[in-house]
């Protein structure tokens, strides 16, 4: 038995060294450890444009203009304090008195090198400014942007743009040395850039330097985990090792928000999330009403019961808290299997059979499609699923290889939905999966923001929101309130109702 | 002896080759395209084009091919797409991590196998015998992610003894890099807490990987070992009035080595596998997860690196082998012939 | 190597005595699973119910439910016949196939078995999972592309076995005396070598249909193997990671059923083993 009793003794060698005290018991209250749902593939503000990226943008970098996130349609005064439109020209005053994290000062040059860079590079969110003809330097404190078109949003759209340094511009941009923007950051913001350990975490301190105000008890260490894995978010989260997550799958997020020692901070919910979109140029979906009997068929209150009922059912793409959202004045979609019917025998098409693309990785769209084929079952109609990384889903559809794709998106935007259609509904939108085109809708699109009266423009929005609701393109299972569980140590939370889970560490606080 | 290692050595490098050549092909027949993921949603055509030209992705297969070659002659394994830098830089980064947790587990296993397969050969059908075989059947049939989500939930989760993943505690200060190794660079750091806090990080990881490698060598070991204990030496010495044990522990142990290690090597493939699934449900920053990360957004390199890496591992392992089996195992002293 | 006869035998365990039985009578309800799932499994594998989203465990439903209301139990029973029947296919396409090509190369000897056996070696340091993501890549994510890469992995293992078996059984004194007779080396490998190697490939077969479950479960895990919403036991085990807080049982269930049907088949692989060699 000597053998055995050997291995029991390293066994519990190795248990006895790893066991002890329960990190949550060991916190200290001046890090906040935050999981995030990835690791970003780059840290530069002109590419970032996935959640976990714009943790860390969102929290170096500082923008020109804030929103009021309890009610988009108030913009607040940020790294410009004021601001106006005059026809195409849009004039910023700069605040006073702000530097950059390695201490050069903040100034209408860095704005302008900022602006251009990004419209050059062209990636990540500069589609939301993609329409500034020329940015200038009028005196250090003053800049001038002018657009191609008139526009009323360019301030809400500049509330998602980061402000980088021109210096830094001029000694690492470029073709050759865009890389050093990849990993290192230099911003004006409540969070400075300390270290990037990869595959692991990324490191910020709190710049005390900050021209905006910080709560009482901040948190002066951030850490910004990458934890790829839905459960282990949650867990972590409820064990304590973790105080904030993003990404956490709902039935643990009510879950986790109903024990003790926790709460739920609810928020207003996304635009489309999920989304069904059909695909418009290949059979069967490319038949208008066999994407009716779809539209019609689909089980919607499964898809609310599958969000524990914190969910409502969109009439169109645009959610009502969304400045000027038309949809009270819309219909309800309901499910309607008579009417269902009838859409496919007027389609002519009898057991027909199409193919689902999913992104992987989020529960709601395998779902989502699971209730389509479900449903879709009921009036005869076969649906497969299949499940693939987010880049190969979106090009089934698109190379018209699958009818139809899941997506969640939010629109950046807090006032601006015209940002969102293009990207969604007009030709060559990289979301446009299904290839979706109106005339009509275009020519609107580009008209709204030239308008410059609210109620024209609400009038405009609702005559689009109904083209792509007549099409019967998109399925809108539900839309569910924004979850997120919240430790009691920690106070300060607020969900940004246009992007889904963005922290702002510059509110949190340890009570 | 040197002409046949030689000989081993020109054939792993010709493996080498062949499985970069397969991974290559095989990873590039993708439909989709890397360079729309880089480019970000949103992105115009213009940009993507861009993107694909300085990555090199709209040139023709076979040139991307010769110059994938040409570069790994040089040892420059490609780069990553979705880290933006070299793959070689990012595998210095990740290996430590992988190779800690391999070493640790293999080592845990070694031991482990040996004293299982010892006792259950001491008294072969015997009921402690029979009790160990019917543990590893067992063993071998859980799937390895589902034993890691069981510890998980049973050491994190109900028990909070043991962290959920990673490599090392979140809010402690990792010690400075010196090996990749945190048990060495802990210990070169003089700090015992960072010591532990690795070892506490190792556990479950380890133990989902040594329960699984148990199974299925411990099958094998007691196989060897009872065969080596019917054969007419032993009873010779058994003839002469040697004590059981002594005849298991000077004999018949020293004998039954080689084919125990060559069980061992065989199992390196499954080990790599598990390792992938392991890392992936511990959050373990190591290449198997950055290889798989790698692999869900078309970013190829990474994932032909990662055969690369583990069937030079693997190579390297069945070179050491045959050179320590004649120095293990007197009896094998011609290998090459 | 000094040539030893073995002599003793280990005599056999009492579990194997028990077990055997009982291993045996899993493997008859799986293949009942498999073969007959809609008169054992009292509900719908995919149909939806949301009104019993994520219950537990009760006799209406023994698995408890999964988050569409579905009966886990009847999602299991229906899910045996894709992942033990791809498990099955693979083991059964890699034992072909390797007999033939140990056979193949054992008879042949010299340079051309070194060759072959080279070969081999190639995919034996090929991590298995790795070679499952690029044929993923290539051919698409699937059940197919699962059996695929798993196939190619596993063949090797068959033909070193069988050459091994070759090698030695040709040398026995029947095998030499027939070729002196002159029996043409397809005769002798079919009634001399062939019938012995079978049983050592009988006992490989059952073991190692449990391991191929394994490993098709785990690639299904991975996300490549089934789509849902196929009620294939790994996705099963993916499909419930969501809910690992809520939903002990959705967990559980599957994995267990893993468990239980790769045991049964070592069980009576080795059980074959036993009666083989005594």
């Amino acid at each position: 038995m000597k053998s055995l009793s050997g291995i029991a003794g390293t066994a519990l060698l190795l248990m006895a060294s790893a066991m002890g005290v329960n990190s949550a018991s060991a916190q200290d209250a001046t890090t906040f450890v935050y999981a995030d749902a990835g690791e970003p593939s780059t840290i530069d503000p002109a590419k970032a444009n996935v959640n976990w990226e714009f943790t860390v943008t969102r929290n170096v970098y500082d923008r020109l203009v804030d929103f009021d996130l309890d009610d988009p349609s108030r913009l607040l005064p940020a790294l410009a304090t004021e601001w106006k439109q005059d026809g195409k020209v849009w004039t910023f005053k700069l605040r006073d008195g702000v530097t950059f994290h390695d201490g050069t000062p903040f100034d209408a040059n860095d704005v302008k090198a900022t602006l251009d860079r990004l419209l050059k590079v062209g990636q990540g969110q500069s589609y939301l400014v993609d329409d500034i003809a020329s940015v200038t330097v009028v005196d250090p404190k003053t800049v001038q942007i002018e657009t191609k078109a008139p526009t009323v949003f360019l301030a809400s759209n500049l509330s998602r743009i980061e402000m980088m340094s021109d210096e830094d511009i001029a000694k690492h941009g470029g073709e050759a040395g865009e890389a050093w923007f990849s990993e290192n950051a230099n911003g004006t913001g409540p969070y400075a850039f300390v270290a990037w350990t990869r595959g692991t975490q990324i490191e910020l301190k709190r710049n005390d330097k900050w021209w905006g105000k910080f709560p009482e008890k901040p948190f002066d260490r951030v850490l910004d985990r990458f934890v790829t894995d839905g459960a282990n978010r949650a867990r972590g989260l409820e064990g304590g090792e973790f105080d904030l997550a993003n990404f956490v799958p709902l039935d643990e997020a009510l879950r986790i928000g109903s024990t003790s020692g926790f709460h739920l901070v609810e928020g207003n919910n996304l635009w489309a999330w999920p989304a069904i979109y059909l695909n418009m140029d290949i059979p069967p979906t490319n038949n208008k009403d066999f994407r009716n009997a779809l539209v019609k068929a689909f089980d919607y209150n499964a898809m609310v019961q599958s969000f524990q009922g914190k969910a409502v059912v969109g009439r169109g793409p645009i959610p009502a808290w969304f400045p000027g959202s038309p949809e009270k004045d819309q219909p309800e979609i309901k499910t309607d299997l008579e009417a269902a019917k009838a859409a496919l025998a007027a389609s002519g098409l009898s057991n027909a059979t199409m193919k689902c693309s999913v992104p992987a990785g989020f529960p709601e769209f395998r779902f989502a499609a699971t209730i389509l084929q479900a449903s879709a079952a009921q009036i005869g109609v076969t649906v497969e699923i299949e499940e693939l990384p987010f880049v190969e889903a979106i090009t089934a559809i698109k190379t018209d290889k699958s009818n139809c794709f899941v997506l969640g998106n939010a629109n950046l935007s807090p006032q601006d939905a015209t940002k969102f259609f293009s990207a969604h509904y007009l030709k060559g939108g990289f979301f446009n999966s299904g290839k979706f085109e109106d005339p009509a809708l275009q020519e609107l699109i580009a008209k709204l923001p030239s308008v410059s009266d609210p109620a024209e423009r609400a009038a405009m929005l609702k005559q689009a929101s109904d083209i792509v609701v007549d099409s019967h393109y998109i399925i809108w299972p539900a839309r569910p309130v924004t979850v997120v569980p919240e430790p009691d140590r920690i106070g300060g939370y607020r969900i940004d109702p246009a992007e889904y889970i963005n922290a702002r560490f510059w509110e949190l606080y340890s009570k | 002896m040197v002409n046949f290692l030689l000989k081993r050595f020109a054939w792993g490098i010709l493996v080498l080759l062949l499985v970069a050549v397969i991974t290559f092909f095989l990873s590039r027949v993708v439909p989709a395209d890397p360079a729309a993921f880089l480019a970000g949603q949103n992105a115009s055509e213009a940009t993507v084009q861009k993107i694909r030209a300085e990555y090199g992705l709209d040139r023709p297969l076979t040139e991307q091919f010769v110059s994938y070659m040409v570069g790994l002659s040089k040892g420059d394994l490609g780069q990553s797409i979705r880290t933006r830098r070299s793959v070689s830089t990012d595998l210095a980064q990740y290996l430590p991590a992988t190779l800690e947790l391999l070493l640790v587990s293999f080592t845990i296993y070694l031991i482990a196998s040996f004293s299982l397969a010892v006792t259950a050969a001491r008294h072969p059908g015997g009921f402690v015998d029979g009790a160990i075989r019917l543990l590893t059947m067992v063993g071998t049939g859980i799937p390895v992610f589902w034993l890691g989500m069981a510890l998980q939930f049973m050491f994190f989760y109900k028990l909070h003894w043991l962290p959920i993943g990673a490599r090392f505690p979140i809010r402690e200060t990792a010690p400075p890099v010196v090996t990749g190794f945190l048990i060495i660079d802990s210990m070169l750091a003089g700090s015992p807490s960072a010591l532990l806090g690795t070892l506490k990080h190792l556990a479950l990881p380890a133990l989902t990987i040594v329960i699984n490698l148990l199974a299925v060598g411990t099958r094998l070991s007691r196989a060897a070992l009872i065969q080596e204990q019917s054969r007419l030496y032993v009873r010779t010495a058994r003839g002469k009035g040697l004590g059981p044990r002594v005849i298991l522990y000077k004999h018949v142990l020293r004998n039954a080595l080689s084919p125990i290690l060559t069980a061992t090597t065989m199992q390196f493939g499954y080990m790599i596998s598990w390792v992938i699934l392991v890392e992936v449900i511990f959050d373990w920053p190591g290449i198997g997860l950055y290889a798989y990360q790698s692999f869900q957004v078309f970013d190829y390199s990474p994932v032909i690196a990662l055969a690369i890496v583990s069937t030079a591992g693997f190579v390297l392992i069945n070179l050491l082998m045959d050179i320590l089996y004649p120095i293990i195992d007197p009896r094998v002293q011609s290998v090459g012939s | 190597m000094s040539a030893v006869l073995p002599t003793a035998r280990p005599r056999r365990s009492r579990p194997r005595g028990v077990l055997a039985p009982v291993a045996l009578l899993v493997i008859v309800i799986l293949i009942a699973f498999a073969l007959v799932p809609g008169l054992i499994a009292p509900d719908s594998p995919v149909a939806l119910n949301m009104a019993d989203r994520l219950k537990p465990p009760s006799f209406a439903h023994l698995f408890g439910t999964d988050e569409g209301g579905r009966d886990i139990f009847s999602r299991v029973v229906f899910g045996t016949r894709y992942s033990l029947g791809v498990a099955i296919a693979i083991v059964f396409a890699s034992a072909l196939f390797g007999v033939v090509y140990g056979a193949v190369s054992g008879m042949a000897r010299g340079s051309a078995d070194n060759v072959m056996m080279r070969i081999v070696d190639l995919f034996f340091g090929f991590p298995a999972l790795v070679l499952a993501l690029a044929v993923a890549a290539s051919i698409g994510r699937g059940l197919g592309s699962v059996a695929l890469s798993l196939t190619i992995i596993w063949w090797p293992g068959y033909a070193r076995l069988v050459r091994g078996e070759v090698l030695r059984l040709r040398e026995r004194p029947h095998v030499e005396a027939a070729r002196a007779l002159g029996v043409s080396n397809l005769t002798i490998l079919r009634r001399h070598i062939l019938p012995f190697v079978a049983q050592e490939v009988n006992v490989r077969v059952t073991t190692d249909i449990g391991y191929a479950l394994v490993a098709v479960t785990a690639l299904s895990f991975l996300g490549l193997g089934a789509n849902s919403p196929t009620p294939e036991w790994g996705l099963l085990i993916r499909d419930s990671r969501p809910y690992f807080g809520s939903a002990w049982w959705y967990l559980v269930f599957p994995g267990t059923m893993i468990m239980l049907t790769a045991t049964a088949f070592s069980l009576i692989g080795d059980s074959l083993a036993a009666r083989r060699g005594g």
